[in-house]
């Protein structure tokens, strides 16, 4: 293929960009193969390098290309579109193929910059396929309405009560002292509450899961709700294990449910958080040209 | 499935900002054009505060909307 024009294209210079890498299968028509790509009117294609096969779309280099990239990303309604097509690609291509995912926005000049990479990182994308074989990542993240809790455990806690009780009869001098030790109390049981839900789900969850790995807790811009995240985490879990990891994500959000925390569930999900491959320090074209 | 069915654009918004635009196999070849050195993540929240906006919007509007009814049929 020449560089930059991809046969199909009307003739105007194209870029590849690249969802994913799952096994090579000669021959085998891929049922993702044709499905919308990360604009409408790109279709999906594989691209064959050896035993690896990448799943690509040529898009119009205006928009994706160096410079064109960088603009683009200043379209939020426009990127919103392209961020939720390059999930709904994968989670395609995961429904009939172990899929190794690329980080959003990955995007090579022509196919033969796509092949050699291929080619350079073959092992570690091996190695890549080999964790990720027959598996899917489940998304945990637990929220807690602090002052719910808060509330559950003032009328609830022994302890609490009889602080509230001693409080209720002080003199005023030692008032000042029994409040502060009451409101570090109350702190201390709304943590450790938390803390105690947190280490149950990752002890059952862990159970059925092959790999797991804590992520970031989201500020309350990201997740859009009043109560605080207090846990996040990604779980790789088999296809056998997973009737067992749901079952047992629904027993912990009942559990949690109990104490006022809330366990949200979600995937599957391509396995984002179980292939680390990154390799950086190139500086790029976009880099380059501002 | 757990996801929400009402609101699935901006649950998925908000997972992807961990996963899409943070995790994933990053290949910075010779070739690579794309976002060495853009923070996703920034942008992704961008992003998904300009959804919340919109979606605030629209119920807001629905809101006004029906009150107007309301109001009307008063």
């Amino acid at each position: 293929m020449t560089a930059g024009t991809v046969p199909g294209a009307t003739g105007e210079q194209s870029v590849m960009y690249v969802y994913g890498v799952a096994r090579a299968s000669p021959g085998r028509r891929f049922a993702s193969a044709g499905c919308e790509g990360i604009v409408p009117e790109a279709s999906v294609d594989p691209l064959v390098q050896g035993e690896l096969t990448a799943f690509v779309s040529a898009v119009p280099a205006d928009r994706f290309g160096a410079s064109g990239f960088r603009s683009a990303l200043k379209d939020v309604e426009w990127l919103k579109d392209r961020i939720l097509a390059h999930e709904k690609v994968l989670e395609e291509l995961m429904s009939s193929d172990d899929i190794v995912p690329f980080r959003f926005g990955t995007i090579y000049l022509d196919s033969s910059q796509v092949a050699n990479a291929l080619a350079r990182h073959r092992a570690e994308l091996r190695q890549a396929l080999e964790r990720i074989q027959g598996t899917s990542e489940w998304g945990v993240k637990v929220y807690c309405a602090a002052d719910v809790l808060r509330c559950r455990i003032e009328s609830e806690s022994a302890a609490i009560r009889r602080l509230r009780g001693a409080l209720a009869q002080a003199s005023p001098g030692a008032r000042f002292f029994l409040q502060k030790k009451y409101a570090k109390a109350l702190d201390g049981e709304v943590a450790a509450t938390i803390a105690g839900c947190v280490a149950r789900i990752g002890r059952g969850l862990d159970a059925f899961a092959c790999e797991s790995t804590e992520v970031e807790a989201q500020p309350a811009a990201a997740h859009g709700r009043s109560a605080d995240m207090v846990m996040n985490a990604a779980y790789l879990v088999t296809k056998g294990s997973l009737p067992q990891f749901r079952q047992t994500s629904a027993a912990l959000r009942k559990e949690c449910a109990a104490h006022g925390l809330e366990l949200e569930l979600t995937g599957p999900w391509p396995p984002y958080h179980f292939v680390s491959i990154r390799q950086e320090g190139v500086a790029d074209a976009a880099a380059s040209d501002q | 499935m757990q996801r929400h069915p009402t609101n699935r654009d901006q649950l998925a918004l908000s997972e992807l900002l961990d996963r899409a635009l943070n995790k994933g196999v990053v290949l910075w070849g010779d070739a690579t054009i794309s976002v060495a050195g853009v923070d996703l993540i920034y942008v992704g929240l961008k992003v998904l505060l300009a959804s919340v906006d919109t979606a605030e919007r629209l119920r807001q509007n629905a809101r006004a909307t029906a009150s107007a009814d309301t109001e009307a049929a008063e």
